[in-house]
Parts: C-alpha cells; sequence; structure tokens
C-alpha cells in the first residue's frame, strides 16, 4: 500500500466503525461487554434475581470541612456478604472504620441528621454487570425504594 | 503505520458485531423468590435490611410441578388439575399477551367448540418441567376441516373426559394456566397437527 492507499483504507474502516456504531445492536456483542466494565447498569433492567438490596441506618456524628462522619454499625453485614465479591472496595469508598463502625461521606449526600444508605450490587455471576455496585443516601423517612 | 490502525479499527468493527451471547437477565433463570430480612432494634426501628434471591430447590420444584398437572399420581385428584390443551381459531389468543385472560376469555374468542380440546392428559413430569408429549389434533374430529388454527390454551377439564369442551370455567378447579400464539397453521381433511406443550420452572 501506498500513503494514499494507506489514508484511504483508514478513512473507509473508520466510516465501518461509525456506521456499526451508531446502526448495530452492539450492546450484546464482545465490545459491549467490554464497555460494560466502564459504565453503569440500567439497575431497573437487571432481573431482581442477579441483585442484592441492603439498607441500613446511619446517623450523622461529625462534620468535618463538609465531610460528614455517620455511624454505621451494621455495615459489616454488608460487606462481609460473601456475594459482594467488591466488598472491601466499597468499605474504602466510604472510608469505613471498620472499629469505630462509621463511615465517611460528603455532606451533600446528606438530608438528615439520620439517614438510610442503600448498597446494591450486582452477583458475581450474573451474566452482565456482575460484580458493579453502587450505593445512595434516602432520608430516613422515605421508605422507598 | 496507517494501515495498521485501518486493520485495528476493521477489528474493532469486527468485536462491535460478534455477539456475546449474554443478556442482561439471567436466562437460563426461570423461577426465583425473594428473601427479605430486617433486623430492628428494640423499638422497632430498622437497623438492616437485606433483599436476596433464594434458589427454589429440585424437591420444591418437583412439588409445585406435581400439584399442578395431571400425572396420574394421587397427591391431588388429576380431575382438578391441568390436564387439557385446546386448540383455537384465534388467530391472535389475547390471553398470549394478556396477564389478566382466564378461562372464560379463551373459551370465548375460540370458535372451534365443542370438541376442540385433548383432556386427561397425562403430563410427563421431570426434574425441573412438565411436557405433555406430543398431543395429535385431528381434522374432523377436533375441529371442522380446512381449520386454521392460531394457538393453544392449556388448563383443566380433563373431568369431561377426551374431548372436553374448552376450558374449566368451574370455581376451584385448574385455571387457564397458559395461551400460546402458535404460527396458523390449516389443517385440510385427513391432516392432522401434532402439539407438544412443556413448562420448565428453573429455579
Amino acid at each position: 500500500m501506498n500513503k494514499k492507499q494507506e489514508k484511504i483504507f483508514v478513512l473507509v474502516a473508520a466510516g465501518v466503525v461509525i456506521t456499526v456504531f451508531v446502526f448495530a445492536p452492539w450492546s450484546d456483542s464482545y465490545f459491549g461487554l467490554l464497555l460494560d466494565t466502564f459504565r453503569e447498569p440500567a439497575w431497573n433492567d437487571i432481573s431482581p434475581h442477579d441483585v442484592v438490596k441492603n439498607v441500613i441506618s446511619m446517623t450523622v456524628i461529625d462534620n468535618v470541612d463538609n465531610n460528614c462522619k455517620m455511624s454505621a454499625d451494621n455495615l459489616d453485614n454488608v460487606i462481609e456478604h460473601t456475594y459482594f465479591v467488591r466488598g472491601k472496595e466499597f468499605a474504602q469508598a466510604v472510608n469505613y472504620d471498620m472499629k469505630d463502625k462509621t463511615i465517611v461521606l460528603p455532606c451533600e449526600m446528606i438530608d438528615d441528621q439520620k439517614s438510610r444508605l442503600h448498597v446494591w450490587y450486582i452477583k458475581e455471576e450474573a451474566p452482565r454487570f456482575g460484580g458493579k455496585y453502587k450505593y445512595f443516601v434516602t432520608p430516613w423517612n422515605d421508605t422507598s425504594p | 503505520m496507517l494501515k495498521f490502525l485501518g486493520f485495528g479499527l476493521i477489528f474493532l468493527a469486527f468485536i462491535m458485531l460478534l455477539p456475546a451471547n449474554s443478556n442482561v437477565q439471567s436466562d437460563s433463570l426461570k423461577m426465583y423468590g425473594i428473601a427479605t430480612l430486617v433486623l430492628r432494634d428494640s423499638t422497632g426501628e430498622m437497623l438492616f435490611e437485606n433483599v436476596i434471591h433464594n434458589l427454589v430447590v429440585d424437591s420444591g420444584t418437583a412439588y409445585m410441578l406435581e400439584q399442578t398437572f395431571g400425572d396420574g399420581s394421587t397427591e391431588v385428584s388429576d380431575a382438578d388439575q391441568v390436564d387439557t390443551v385446546c386448540v383455537t381459531d384465534a388467530l391472535t389468543p389475547d390471553g398470549a399477551t394478556d396477564d389478566a385472560e382466564t378461562a372464560d376469555d379463551f373459551n370465548t374468542e375460540n370458535n372451534l367448540t365443542p370438541d376442540n380440546c385433548i383432556g386427561n392428559i397425562s403430563f410427563i413430569l421431570l426434574p425441573n418441567s412438565a411436557t405433555t408429549g406430543a398431543l395429535t389434533f385431528e381434522a374432523g374430529t377436533h375441529f371442522p376441516d380446512g381449520t386454521e388454527i392460531g394457538g393453544i390454551g392449556v388448563c383443566g377439564n380433563g373431568a369431561q373426559g377426551l374431548l372436553p369442551d374448552g376450558c374449566d370455567t368451574t370455581a376451584g378447579q385448574a385455571p387457564l394456566l397458559a395461551v400460546v400464539d402458535t404460527t396458523d397453521v390449516t389443517v385440510n381433511s385427513g391432516e392432522t397437527v401434532d402439539i407438544t406443550y412443556t413448562l420448565e420452572l428453573n429455579g
């Protein structure tokens, strides 16, 4: 191939990729699986069988530089479950102090003195998004979801 | 060097099209339960809640199948169980898409009465499934020659014998279990159509 032919080849190849990206249902392809590593699952579309949902109560203990230290007495129950393969990673994400049973979250996540911490994760053997987790805070008097 | 970039892009397009045979749902799973555990303090306030699936073990699956389908055993009288398959000339039977469909609805939209069903079926029970085996419906016996069959209903009515008149609508008897919108087929004089229905419970 000379330089001109190489340029045409690259342009055609790029056109093929763009066409596939725009028009082809690639989400169930190996490329889609690869992308799952980086994107958030649509939690409502995942079979309830594959999702474990936990809720614990937590109370604000301290506020330092807009970081709220919260009591999280029962977080061990969540983190140590055998299905939660990324439990330790989650514990680090919320700055869990296993000895004092506290976590530290940005205060903008917290509305009230007492709140609910939801921890959802997808079982590792699920066909898609296995091991993904998310956590969020809702007011104590909000019993949904 | 540019050509390697081109080959890389072609490879990328290829893996974007190569199906990974996975889905967002667990396709192999047909049945499951959900257990909810709530730990409360002495005042009744929630401390910890855990919602998690459970596995239905084989003996539980077998129990459900045995209670549901007529199979020649005596745990529930076969006449009260699902033991009938009816064909319908409704080309798009409502029950295939309407969860609220009843045996009465199925019978009403079906013009093939009175001999359009095969009753007294003894289902073959396997660890995770129940199947009728092949049921032979014959033009001239179960429906007039030249009838176009649009679907089937699975229900109870075997108490009426081998040729029940539709699905049983009696309270307390096996209700309409399922409706299948099959490919429409015309069955002419002397022709038959074999229908097999299988229910899988895979927990």
